[in-house]
């Protein structure tokens, strides 16, 4: 928390700024100047400090996204300059004089402060040179200064680029001479679009540019990044992680397939007595989900009141009974789905001789699990 | 930076902070090609990505683990059955290395990419069997799901169960500005109305209720002596299924889901009939109101969507 003239703001970090801050009378601040006061963490108390004047210089910034305050105007790059409106007439004639051409005002109705011009795209061509002593346009007269950009592609942090998407190198300012570039020491030339490449300038590891003669160079690197992400339990329902499109379930449950049944036979059994499952009765004529065991039999819901003219038996798997001591509570559901479907004189669909086999051992396991439980 | 670029981005940077996602979003190179669904008109571009992300499976958004922030989720085909073959949407992470081993590993069967709105390429395979796709997921390195919207829906709790909700009073009078509203259904009207605080807090104050401060909504919902704070979409349809309103139509023959856009599904739901395509939903507008329609969804799994938003389908 911060404080400018007794009003409390709050001030919040980003990775390597802080977050804008918003004032009613942005126009006033900008003019006569804003001065920030607080406290950090271990207690030291700090300042920010904007001097007021008016006329200022925003251009891109290749670690923040919009335009922020820059220094001074830079040969070839597109700025915002903010004027007060006494200042416009003289503030144009500097701009002309560097060759800018081409830039729109913004007036207050496109969300300027109350007596205050921007100018967007400005973007001059010619250094101009400073008055003697202080020049009040000092940030509007570009130097001649020769530049290194590198923009575009993938900064991965800091001057590091992504491999596969190298950063366009370019070069701004006004030279007197022809300027030679060199990219890793060999000499670099010009694509079509005005940018400096050599063979190699895309390729993993560290890279360097320079300017022969002149006081000026940068560097950047090129990586590939680690082909490893982790799998992890963003949402938790019942025994289910859930990250993007992956659902984890416990180690037994996790290969099963959805399974797909009719929506006439609702009615799910298993090989073993007890394996017993009941779907949703949904819109649509199929139901599909996930059954915790291997189906074997599909009956209808209800087996006892179904219509036996048109309600079959469905078979899905060939798989023996498999008979276990330990009968739990469910086996009786179990058991009687079997025995109700029987009683009822429920036909197998497609009936093999093998099915009928099968389906009069699962009778008898069924009556003699139910008789030995009464 | 594009939107195939972003992804490559955030894949190198595998997790971090709601604003710094923002600030390299905003270096977007996008048309402004807004959004034109009655939630979505207004969004920002930075919100329209960041939901787009969401719903395709490729980052997670204050969700455990990433809780102030967003974390890239690891490479994945989603595998969805249709009518006589299986398609697979690579979902997660991506690097240009990554794509080349899926290439590789696919031995032929073509990699589609389209192009799409706000978002990254969407790129699928399709094969006859899910077995091939799982072969292949093995050998590119990257993890597969079998029938990947069957499995998300049927493990999402009913749209009745509120018991995973928090119960909180709602905002009252602490000197913050609110913006309340109610959301009203009416015969065929259903829209948000603007409510004073105190209609809200008002004792037989009944149904869900948006409470919004600085563009930051949040949504509570009054039933008998109970106010829960919960998502917008999971209250909009606990609302319709307690007034037993339908809204989700279902053709068969096209094999889509259309709904109206004011009632776009709860995150993952939405993001289970998103995976049988890869797409996100397509908008229009029938009889003056938006309309989103889901394309490729099995009839089963438009079921499943029905059982979980307590609906039945038109």
């Amino acid at each position: 928390m911060v404080k400018a003239g007794g009003m409390p703001l709050q001030l919040v970090a980003q990775e390597k700024w802080y977050e804008d801050l918003r004032f009613e009378n942005i126009g006033e601040r900008l003019q006569q100047g804003l001065r920030l006061a607080g406290f950090l963490a271990d207690h030291r108390r700090v300042q920010w400090q904007l001097s007021g004047r008016g006329l200022y210089v925003l251009a891109g910034h290749p670690r923040a996204s919009g335009f922020v305050s820059a220094t001074r105007l830079v040969l070839g790059r597109s700025h915002v300059v903010l004027c007060v409106a006494g200042l416009l007439q003289q503030v144009e004639s500097v701009l002309n004089e560097a060759g800018c051409q081409g830039y729109t005002k913004l007036d207050e109705s496109q969300g300027m402060p109350p007596g205050w011009v921007g100018l967007r795209g400005v973007s001059p061509e010619k250094a101009i040179s400073l008055d003697a002593g202080s020049d009040p346009f000092y940030a509007i007269k570009p130097a001649p200064d020769i530049e290194i950009e590198l923009d575009g592609g993938v900064r991965w942090h800091d001057s590091v680029w992504l491999a596969g998407y190298p950063p366009r190198i370019k070069l701004f300012g006004q030279a007197t001479g022809e300027v030679k570039v060199l990219i890793d020491g060999r000499e670099a030339w010009h694509t079509e679009d005005g940018c400096f490449v050599v063979d190699g300038y895309d390729l993993s590891g560290e890279h360097s540019v320079y300017c022969e003669g002149l006081s000026c160079s940068r560097s950047y690197s090129i990586e590939e990044p680690a082909d490893s992400w982790q799998q992890w339990p963003a949402y938790h329902f019942g025994e289910a992680d859930i990250c993007g499109p992956l659902v984890q379930l416990p180690h037994e449950t996790a290969s099963r397939r959805a399974f797909t049944v009719p929506m006439s036979n609702l009615l799910l059994l298993g090989a073993e007595p007890g394996q017993i499952f009941r779907c949703s009765s949904r819109s649509g004529a199929h139901w599909k989900g996930f059954v915790p065991f291997d189906v074997v039999w599909a009956l209808p819901a209800q087996p006892l009141i179904c219509d036996k003219k048109s309600a079959r038996i469905l078979r899905f798997s060939d798989a023996p009974l498999a008979v276990s001591k330990r009968h739990a509570r469910p086996a009786l559901s179990w058991c009687s789905a079997i025995l109700d479907a029987s009683r009822k004189g429920l036909r197998i669909a497609n009936a093999a001789p093998d099915s009928t086999a099968r389906w009069i051992e699962y009778k008898k396991a069924a009556r003699n699990i139910w008789r030995g439980r009464r | 930076m594009t939107p195939n670029e972003l992804l490559l981005w955030l894949s190198a940077r595998k997790e971090g902070s709601w604003r710094q996602f923002r600030a390299a979003v905003e270096t977007l190179d996008l048309a402004n090609s807004a959004d034109e669904t009655e939630q979505n008109a207004s969004l920002p571009l930075h919100l329209r990505v960041h939901f787009n992300l969401e719903r395709l499976g490729h980052l997670e958004f204050g969700a455990a683990a990433c809780e102030k922030g967003w974390r890239v989720v690891p490479p994945a085909l989603a595998l969805s059955q249709h009518n006589g073959h299986v398609t697979g949407v690579l979902c997660g992470a991506r690097t240009p290395k990554l794509l080349e081993r899926i290439e590789q590993a696919a031995n032929g069967l073509p990699l589609e990419r389209t192009s799409y709105t706000d978002c990254p390429d969407v790129l699928r395979l399709q094969a006859p069997d899910a077995e091939t796709l799982i072969v292949l997921a093995g050998r590119a390195g990257i993890l597969c799901q079998i029938d990947a919207p069957e499995a998300l829906l049927s493990r999402l709790p009913s749209i009745a169960s509120l018991n995973g909700f928090r119960r909180e009073a709602l905002p009252a009078f602490g000197g913050q500005e609110w913006e309340v509203q109610q959301f009203v259904i009416d015969r065929k009207v259903m829209k948000w109305r603007t409510i004073t605080l105190q209609e809200a807090n008002a004792s037989g104050a009944q149904g869900l209720f948006r409470f919004t401060h600085f563009q930051m909504p949040r949504y509570f919902l009054r039933e008998g002596r109970e106010t829960i704070a919960l998502p917008d979409a999971i209250g909009k349809y606990y609302i319709l299924f307690r007034r037993q309103r339908r809204v989700l139509k279902y053709d068969r023959k096209e094999r889509s889901l259309t709904l109206p856009a004011i009632f776009r599904p709860p995150l993952l739901t939405e993001r289970a009939l998103i995976l049988c395509s890869g797409f996100p939903p397509s908008i229009s507008v029938a009889r003056g109101r938006p309309t989103l329609t889901y394309r490729d969804i099995p009839e089963e799994v438009a079921g499943i969507t029905a059982e979980v938003l307590r609906q039945v389908l038109l």
